[in-house]
């Protein structure tokens, strides 16, 4: 009866171990920079602050240039 | 859903960029106060209109000197009001990034974040004046090209070369078109006699200043106290006496951008002999300012298309593309 209920804490805490040594690797491997990575951030980030992408910013400033907006001072 | 925003504070005037619908406010910087009861009068076009002409228990104020926040609690007051005024409520709070100058202190930077923190934003986030205004100036910075830009606003001048997304060089000075307001206030008082309010100097800078000698050049009737005999009187100012008044500024501001130019790598002095520099900013539009940079610098100069808005809708863009531009922010880590 003993030996059954140790053998059951054994399996049990080797149980978590395992569980806790696979989600640690998980984790790490998740959060792990690739050697990719800088190049695709900064991929995203120099596209982003390319003409194209500004032109939206700009062009809706345009179309509404001459309402009534009062002109601001130097 | 608050809609987030960008703010240019600027030390004259603060615009309001709302993501998804583009400029949404624009006006001087300025705030009415009683003094007596603390109590906020006016803001913006209708406390600018009482510069100089207020009794003694109303104050109207620019609450930033030199692109820096002089009065903190005057400051989050009328950023509180700003937001309330483009919809933000308690239960809105929507993300800010402001433009600040790049020479702010670390204690000022921490100032304009809590004030905009305490005035309703859940984040703030600031960003270079010049970078912004690089980014709304729509000049090619996703490439590895110099792009120069020379912002010149209400209190401070600044010049920064950017390529690729980031700074490569800068140079600040807390001077700006306010300071050529006060330098004509100075000769007038000193040359003729008479006193003048600070709106008449930015009316006699926007009527007959030139920062370099232009055709067609005219004088102006100017009023003001005379200082003997206190009463009310006119002289006539010429432009060249203007430009005589304002030189020592616009010299410092010229100093200023060749400095700049003396930083930058010699692989990129090459592109701007080809590309030019490019003037944002209300104190750019100073008659004869790009001709003046040009002729001490032997670069070309170039107006950006919308310099008033350069800056706000550089720092909207950021706004649109939060998570990804957020390695442009101060602080943020690139």
């Amino acid at each position: 009866m003993i030996a059954a209920q140790t053998a059951v804490i054994v399996f049990a805490v080797l149980a978590l171990a395992c569980g806790a040594g696979l989600a640690t690797v998980l984790f790490r491997q998740q959060h792990q920079t690739g050697i990719y990575d800088g190049i695709e951030n900064f991929r995203r980030h120099i596209d982003a602050l390319s003409p194209e992408a500004r032109r939206n910013v700009v062009n809706r400033q345009v179309e509404t240039r001459g309402s009534d907006r009062t002109d601001p001072r130097l | 859903m608050a809609r987030d925003l960008a703010i240019d504070l600027g030390t004259a005037n603060t615009l309001v960029y709302m993501k998804g619908r583009g400029i949404v406010l624009n006006e001087p910087s300025v705030i009415a106060v009683n003094r007596k009861t603390s109590e906020v009068l006016a803001t913006g076009h209708e406390a600018w209109n009482m510069i100089g002409r207020t009794p003694g228990y109303i104050v109207a104020v620019r609450p930033l000197r030199g692109g820096a926040i002089t009065d903190f609690d005057i400051t989050e007051r009328m950023i509180r009001l700003l937001l309330q005024r483009v919809g933000v409520s308690r239960f809105t709070r929507p993300k800010v990034v402001i433009c600040v100058p790049s020479a702010i202190t670390e204690v000022e930077r921490r100032a304009v974040t809590d004030a905009t923190r305490r005035a309703g934003a859940s984040d703030a986030q600031l960003i270079e004046q010049p970078m912004a205004a690089a980014i709304g100036a729509e000049l090619p910075i996703d490439e590895p090209v110099g792009n120069m830009v020379i912002d010149i606003g209400g209190g401070t001048s600044e010049t920064a070369v950017i390529s690729l997304g980031g700074v490569v060089a800068l140079e600040a000075i807390r001077v700006g078109s306010f300071d050529i307001d006060a330098a004509i206030q100075t000769y007038v008082r000193r040359e003729h006699g008479i006193a003048i309010g600070e709106r008449t100097a930015e009316e006699i800078k926007i009527q007959i200043g030139t920062a370099a000698p232009m055709p067609n050049e005219r004088g102006a009737q100017v009023r003001g106290r005379d200082l003997v005999t206190g009463l009310p009187k006119n002289i006539d100012l010429t432009a060249e006496e203007v430009r005589f008044a304002i030189d020592e500024v616009v010299s410092q501001i010229v100093q200023s951008v060749t400095r700049c130019l003396s930083k930058v790598p010699p692989e990129m002095a090459q592109d701007f002999l080809q590309r030019g520099m490019y003037l944002v900013g209300g104190g750019g539009l100073l008659r004869g300012l790009a001709q003046r940079i040009e002729r001490e610098t032997d670069v070309p100069v170039r107006m950006s298309p919308m310099p008033l808005e350069a800056v706000v809708l550089g720092a909207g863009h950021c706004v649109e593309n939060y998570q990804v531009l957020r390695s442009m922010f101060m602080g943020a880590r690139r």
